[in-house]
């Protein structure tokens, strides 16, 4: 068997690392300041008319933080420009449940560290070409903090194969496994949800821990730094009033098990007005 | 009326709760008061600016924040929203609550700052974060606009864009000015503001 001459082998692994037909190939990854970011893909080619799923990793170094897209006091979270081949359609960002982080002053913000993946689904175009490669191009920009805050980003090119059959990439694993993690509508009977006055209380019986991750939309609570998170099965979320109602209270309710098991579910609860609640502090 | 009546109610909730306020200082409280020195060794306060008249405004600053680098360096949001109203009885000052040890910490930094900014108004540092925690700044920036009545007028971000690079479409302390000068009341009293976190002493 002819051994390849390295500099051979090396113009050989740049291309490949430069981007071309994904099939085996390295993902594509950039380094700015503390993250790398990689797009990976859960299937080795594009199928027309099937669905392709990415993979956003981000590896954060270690003492930085990047951020969750629902509310937080300070800090962006990142965001993703895709140019796609024509006729192929991007559904929404999907992100894990974050965790949260407290720095002096009451600063109460909902983060990532370490690592997350935020996938995506695609729609391959029907009329996508077999036998053909496509494009994904994507601008990525986000901002990590730890005591200083430096913005990033990155260019990402993922060329993929179009085939008639797409068998599993060596990420296809991690992508299922932070799919089947992510936050899902809340199911009859998990939860007991009681409104007193202005205060909402979410009971999970059995339940180690809850955190409550505040979306944008959601009604402006008194004290998340102090109510959302609550060791045991009940989590009461004072409610600040506003223009007659409290509410909605939307976001993702993290629920740790009794036997350490984690779940995450959607919260969603309409804003009702304050005049059908018993008087507050009664 | 009734709007008067819900904000003093949720106050005296907050009060009794004795919880965190949930973002910066609403829009109707009265500005509570500073004094504060500049990186020149200038007092600065606010019960004084207001005996003479002037509107003031207020912008939570760390010269280390990439959202001060933004609107101080890659855009000049800040002395040209001023510069429009400077003349007119405002007074624009950067406050930097910025812990000893912090980020944007200390007099020669920020006199750095106001060098390399090319700002064309001080820098107030409140090492002790007294003040901006009675504002309850959360981020550089945050932006009070005081009415010469002392009362917070507009409490929130510059503007509508919270990327550390792109300016937004809507200047939300240039538009509160204006109604402010003009005798009225900003149609947006308060929105959320954006930023690096205040950095205070652990």
């Amino acid at each position: 068997m002819p051994r390849l001459h390295r500099p051979v082998a090396l113009i050989l692994l740049t291309l490949l690392a430069c981007g071309c037909a994904r099939e085996g190939g390295p993902a594509p990854r950039a380094r700015d300041g503390a993250v790398v970011v990689e797009l990976l893909t859960a299937e080795k080619a594009a199928v027309p008319g099937r669905i392709l799923t990415l993979g956003w990793r981000f590896r954060i170094d270690e003492g930085w933080h990047l951020y969750w897209h629902g509310a937080s006091d300070t800090g962006v979270p990142p965001s993703l420009a895709l140019t796609l081949p024509a006729g192929w359609e991007a559904g929404p960002l999907r992100w894990p449940t974050p965790r949260r982080h407290v720095s002096p002053g009451d600063i109460l913000d909902h983060v990532y560290v370490g690592e997350v993946l935020l996938l995506q689904t695609v729609q391959v175009a029907a009329e996508a070409p077999l036998g053909g490669t496509a494009e994904i191009r994507a601008r990525l920009d986000w901002l990590a903090c730890s005591e200083n805050c430096a913005p990033g980003s990155a260019e990402l090119v993922l060329t993929l194969p179009v085939e008639r059959h797409a068998g599993p990439t060596p990420d296809a694993d991690a992508i299922t496994r932070v799919f089947q993690a992510m936050p899902r509508p809340l199911p009859e009977g998990v939860a007991t949800i009681a409104w007193e006055g202005a205060d909402l209380t979410v009971a999970v019986a059995g339940a180690g821990r809850l955190e409550f991750y505040p979306l944008d939309s959601c009604g402006p609570l008194v004290a998340p730094l102090a109510d959302a998170a609550v060791d045991g099965g009940a989590l009461r979320l004072r409610l600040r009033e506003r223009e007659g109602h409290v509410g909605p209270v939307r976001g993702i309710l993290f629920v740790r098990g009794g036997d350490g098991a984690a779940r995450s579910y959607e919260l969603n609860i309409p804003a009702a007005p304050v005049a059908d609640f018993p008087k507050v502090g009664s | 009326m009734r709007r008067a009546t819900i904000l003093t109610l949720s106050g005296a909730l907050a009060l009794l709760l004795a919880v965190p306020a949930l973002a910066a200082l609403v829009p109707g409280t009265q500005a509570p008061d500073f004094d504060l020195v500049d990186t020149a060794g200038n007092h600065h306060s606010l019960q004084k600016y207001l005996a003479d008249g002037q509107v003031v405004v207020l912008e939570w600053f760390n010269p280390d924040c990439p959202f001060i680098v933004k609107h101080h360096k890659l855009h000049r949001t800040m002395d040209t929203t001023f510069a429009a109203v400077k003349d007119k009885g405002v007074v624009w000052l950067a406050v930097n609550s910025s812990a000893p040890g912090k980020s944007g910490y200390g007099t020669e930094r920020n006199a750095k700052a106001v060098e390399e900014y090319g700002m064309t108004f001080p820098v107030l540092l409140d090492p002790t974060g007294a003040a901006g925690k009675a504002y309850e700044a959360r981020n550089t920036p945050t932006m009070f606009v005081i009415g010469r009545d002392g009362m917070v007028a507009y409490a929130g971000a510059i503007d509508d864009d919270a990327s550390p690079q792109h300016l937004g479409e809507t200047n939300h302390v240039a538009a509160a000015l204006a109604a402010l000068l003009a005798g009225g009341k900003p149609a947006v009293a308060e929105t959320k503001p954006y930023g690096c976190s205040v950095k205070y002493a652990d």
